[in-house]
Formats: C-alpha cells, structure tokens, sequence
C-alpha cells in the first residue's frame, strides 16, 4: 500500500503513516502535550527533509489541537479574551517565523537551525521536567500548595484588561508577547508549543491552571493555521497526502492516549515523557557532532521554482 | 540513403517488441524520425518521445537507434533538464557540523549519459571530447558565486559523486552496438528519481578524429497523476494550496474525535 507523497517526494506505506501517526497521538494524548516535537524529528529520522518535516508538522498540529480544544471549550475552560490576544501575536509571530526559515533556508543553514532548536528546548524541558518528577516522587506526601495569585512585574504592565474566565485583571501585552514568541518558535520548529506556552502563562500571566490548557490550544489552533499557510506560501513544504495520514492516526491515537494517561500516576508519567524528551534531544544532538559521511551536499539554487 | 531509411525502420520496429517497450506509455508509439532527412550520412530515432512518471515510476530504459552511411564512430551524449546548483561543506565549528562553504554552479544537468561504440579516448582527441562536453567528467560545471577559500574543483568532484550515486551521472560510456555495417543502437537507463523536463541527445559521427555528422533527439519527462496534481497546485496555487491544507487539518481534528465524543 505504497503512497508517493507529493511533496516530500517519497513513497511511503500508508499504514505506516497511520500507525506513526496513532503512536505520537497515544503518546500526546497520555503526556497531554501537542506531539509535534515528537513528530517533527522522527519524520526528519525517516527521511523526510527538515523543511518538509516542519511545513507538514504545522498542518497536523491543527488538526490535533481542534479536538482538545472543542473538549476544553464545552467544559467552558477557555478565556476568548486571551486566546485572542495570544492568537493576533501569535499570527504575526508565526508569519515572521516561517520567513526567518526562508532567509535560512536560502543560506544554507535551515537544517541546523531546526536541529539545534530542538535541541535545546528537548534538553532543557526534559531536564526540568525530569527534576520535577524525581522530586515530586520523593516527597509525594508533602504536597506544597502555591499562593493562588502572586504579584510580579508583570502586573505593573499599562493596558490592562478585565478577563472574566479567569477572573483577572492584567495587562494586554504579555498574552500578545508570548502568542508573538510562540509563534516564531512553532513556525521554525514545527510545534505548537504547549510545553512552553502553559508555563508561561501559568507562572507569568497567573493564569487558573483549569483555563490555561484550552485556552493555549485556542491560541495554538490560530498560530498553526498561519504557520501552515506561511509556510505553504513562502516554502512549498506542506505535504498535505502525510499531513492527512499523520493526523488521522494522531487524533485518534490521542483520545486512547488520554485514557491510558488518566491510569498512571502524574509524576511517574511526567518522568517517562521527560525520558522521551531527552531520548530524542541526544539523538538530534549526536548526529549535529558526528562526523558526517559526507560533508558535501547538493542542492538547487532555488528550491522554489 | 533510402535504404538506411527503410533499415532504421525496420530495425525500430523489431526493437521495439524486443526490448519490452512497455513500461514506456502505450500512446507514444511513433518513432521520432527527424523529418528533414537531406544527405547526412547520420540518422538517428528514439523508442518515445516522452515519459510519464507517476507513483508508480520505477525507472525505465530508452532505446536510441540509428543509421549511417560512413563507417565510423559513434557517440551519443544524452543531457537532462539544466538549472543552477548550489554545493556546500560542512565543516567543524564550536563541535556542530556546520555548513560553511558553498559554490554555485551554472546549468547543472539534471541528468547526463554517454554511449559510445568505443572508449571515448580512442575515438576522438581529448580536445574534442572537451569541446562537445562528452563524458560525465567532461560536463562543464561553471562555478557562478563562491563562498569558500578552497578548491573549485574539489566541489565539482562532490557534484559529480553525490550524483553518480544518485544514478543520474553514468562515469562510463555504454556501449553503441552496431546490428550490421550501418545500423546501430543502445539503451539508456532512467532511475526512478529522474527530474522531469526537456532531455536532449546529440548523436555524433566521428571518422578519424573528426565530427562529419551531427543529430539531435529530444524527449520529454514529465510526472502524471494525482501526485503529481498536488505538487504543481502546491506551487503554482500557493496560497489556495494553504488554505486547503488548513481546511483539511480543521476537518479531520473535528471528525477525528467524533467517536470518543461523550454523551
């Protein structure tokens, strides 16, 4: 059951795909993280150019953040308000994005760039989430409870606005900022971001953690549509036949994931994604320092004919 | 010369069913004689005149077959689609490998093969292989832009490995095999990653060292199929293209969770 991908320009078993694809989807699903920095280095892994991976990981990231996010949005857990504002930074942070990977493209150093991302946000992410689990697994009984609303510098910020869903009154311009960050960050590596936004906005928004993952998928949705569509105009590397196949199995692959996910215990399954996170950040990591093969490599002048 | 003609015909239309011509499509049957035949001691006929890949495309063989009045030698030289190609090297910085070099090359072939009925050094002076580019190591890479203090030529060497291993350079020259005194023909191979475009072939007729005649052929490649639709809506629609791609990721993230939707 091979399929000639029209833009990665190989053949593939489709039921690969589907099984690839129902695999990253389990795994998001359990870990309750988008999977796209799962995907995007195991299609690079497979074969499939960097460029290619990161314009069709942005399409299957849409596609798996519609059905968290219409969950999340019938149990009312997303702010509108913030999810706007994230989503117009994120917009503009999504088309710059994706024409920085252009320039580098043009410069010959695209690969690196894509691989280098990942590996530090792998390693640095897997480390603290590794840190945390290991800690919270020594003491599990002392269960430290954080202030519910801290002042930071961030409330000194002007433009400030009342949002209603997460009874606060904060300024404007961190949601923006951080959709805007998020957004160069997705469209050059491929992600939606989860791992960095639902922090951030929990740490340094203060927002309710009940609110914070509905409302980062909303954000999440816009910035991967543009980053799709940046990307499909500007780079010709969105394969729409892989992007369908992965995000089939993905979004189904995700709805058992959650299920799998609510039976293990929330520290134990924060080490094993941390494990994963570090597993792919090293092997990133080892083929940027090893001596290639070859250290030649031939490509048209203008990739976008 | 009326007999030569009447031999290539013959000779095409027995190679034709020797050779298995079928993986060539089943339309393109007319031989592409060159239409002004005057007193050239030289003709020359290809199996097809164009190929379609679609996903299936495995690669496929191309007969040339041809007629002389002289004895002689004969070279064919068979070139792809050309178009600039940059070449860059990595090197070892801060302990990453890192591309830091690169040269670009004018009108790179996509594709180029020889066939000769003889080892090209004993058919003609090496000036003359140079002059009508006639080896694989003899295709003229012009260097465009450079940003490398090193060797143009060891780039060139790199060009011409990654594509001998990628089968779209042959180093060595397949043989022209002569039927009887003045018929001839050969075969040349097509890997499954050939670039589509326009291909062209010179025949050359080579009596002591010198070109007496010359023809050429053309043939066309192009993709076929519904592959091949979406890669040329995905770059000549770019924008339409995006926002399909982003309508069918909303889709299927929608109807995808529909089975697990609770109550």
């Amino acid at each position: 059951m091979e399929i000639y991908l029209p833009i990665a320009e190989l053949s593939a078993n489709w039921l690969i795909l589907l099984v690839l694809g129902g695999g990253v989807g389990l795994l998001s699903g359990m870990f309750g993280v988008g999977g796209g920095f799962l995907m995007t280095p195991l299609l690079i892994f497979l074969g499939v150019t960097p460029s290619v991976a990161v314009g069709t990981g942005t399409n299957l990231i849409i596609a798996s953040s519609v059905s968290g996010t219409m969950a999340h949005w019938r149990r009312g857990n997303v702010d509108f308000l913030i999810g706007a504002l994230i989503s117009a930074g994120g917009a503009g942070g999504a088309w710059l994005g994706a024409f920085l990977f252009k320039l580098l493209g043009e410069a010959g150093q695209i690969d690196l760039v894509v691989s280098l991302s990942y590996v530090v946000f792998l390693s640095i992410v897997g480390c603290l989430m590794a840190v945390e689990s290991v800690r919270a697994t020594m003491r599990r009984q002392r269960t430290a409870r954080r202030k519910a609303h801290h002042h930071t510098w961030v409330h000194g910020l002007p433009l400030k606005l009342r949002f209603r869903r997460s009874r606060l009154y904060v300024s404007a311009i961190p949601p923006f900022v951080l959709g805007f960050l998020m957004g160069i960050v997705a469209s050059i590596m491929g992600v939606g971001g989860g791992f960095f936004m639902v922090p951030a906005m929990i740490y340094l928004i203060g927002m309710p953690t009940a609110v914070v993952v509905g409302t980062s998928l909303l954000g999440i949705i816009v910035i991967s549509s543009v980053s799709c569509f940046a990307h499909a105009f500007n780079n010709n590397n969105v394969d729409i036949i892989l992007g369908l196949m992965l995000a089939v199995g993905a979004v189904i692959g995700a709805q058992y994931g959650t299920r799998i996910g609510g039976r293990i215990r929330a520290e134990h399954l924060r080490g094993l994604l941390a494990l994963m996170v570090l597993a792919v950040g090293g092997r990133l990591a080892y083929s940027l320092a090893v001596m290639p093969d070859d250290p030649f490599a031939v490509a048209p002048l203008w990739p976008n004919p | 010369m009326k007999r030569a003609l009447r031999l290539l015909g013959i000779a095409l239309a027995a190679g034709m069913v020797a050779a298995q011509v079928a993986p060539l499509a089943a339309a393109e049957t007319e031989p592409a004689v060159e239409p002004d035949v005057r007193d050239e001691p030289l003709l020359i006929a290809l199996s097809t005149q164009r190929i379609e890949i679609d996903s299936n495309f495995a690669g496929t063989s191309i007969l040339l077959f041809g007629a002389t009045d002289v004895a002689g030698d004969i070279v064919i030289a068979m070139r792809g689609p050309e178009e600039p190609v940059v070449v860059r090297r990595k090197r070892r910085s801060f302990g990453l490998w890192v591309n830091r070099e690169a040269i670009a090359f004018r009108n790179v072939p996509g594709y180029y093969a020889v066939a000769a009925s003889r080892p090209l050094e004993e058919i003609a002076p090496a000036e003359l292989l140079d002059q009508k580019q006639l080896g694989a190591d003899r295709v003229l890479l012009e260097a465009i832009w450079f940003d490398t203090s090193g060797d143009a030529d060891e780039f060139r060497t790199a060009l011409h490995r990654h594509r001998e291993q990628d089968a779209l350079y042959r180093p060595e020259p397949a043989p022209v095999e002569f039927i009887d005194e003045r018929l001839f023909r050969t075969t040349f191979e097509l890997p499954a990653n050939v670039p589509t475009g326009a291909y062209l072939f010179d025949a050359l007729l080579v009596v002591d060292g010198e070109v007496l005649s010359v023809r050429t052929a053309a043939l066309n490649i192009e993709k076929a199929g519904f592959s091949a639709d979406i890669h040329d809506f995905a770059f000549e629609d770019e924008a339409l293209y995006g926002i399909i791609a982003i309508a069918l990721a909303l889709v299927a993230g929608w109807v995808g969770s529909f089975p697990f939707r609770k109550g």
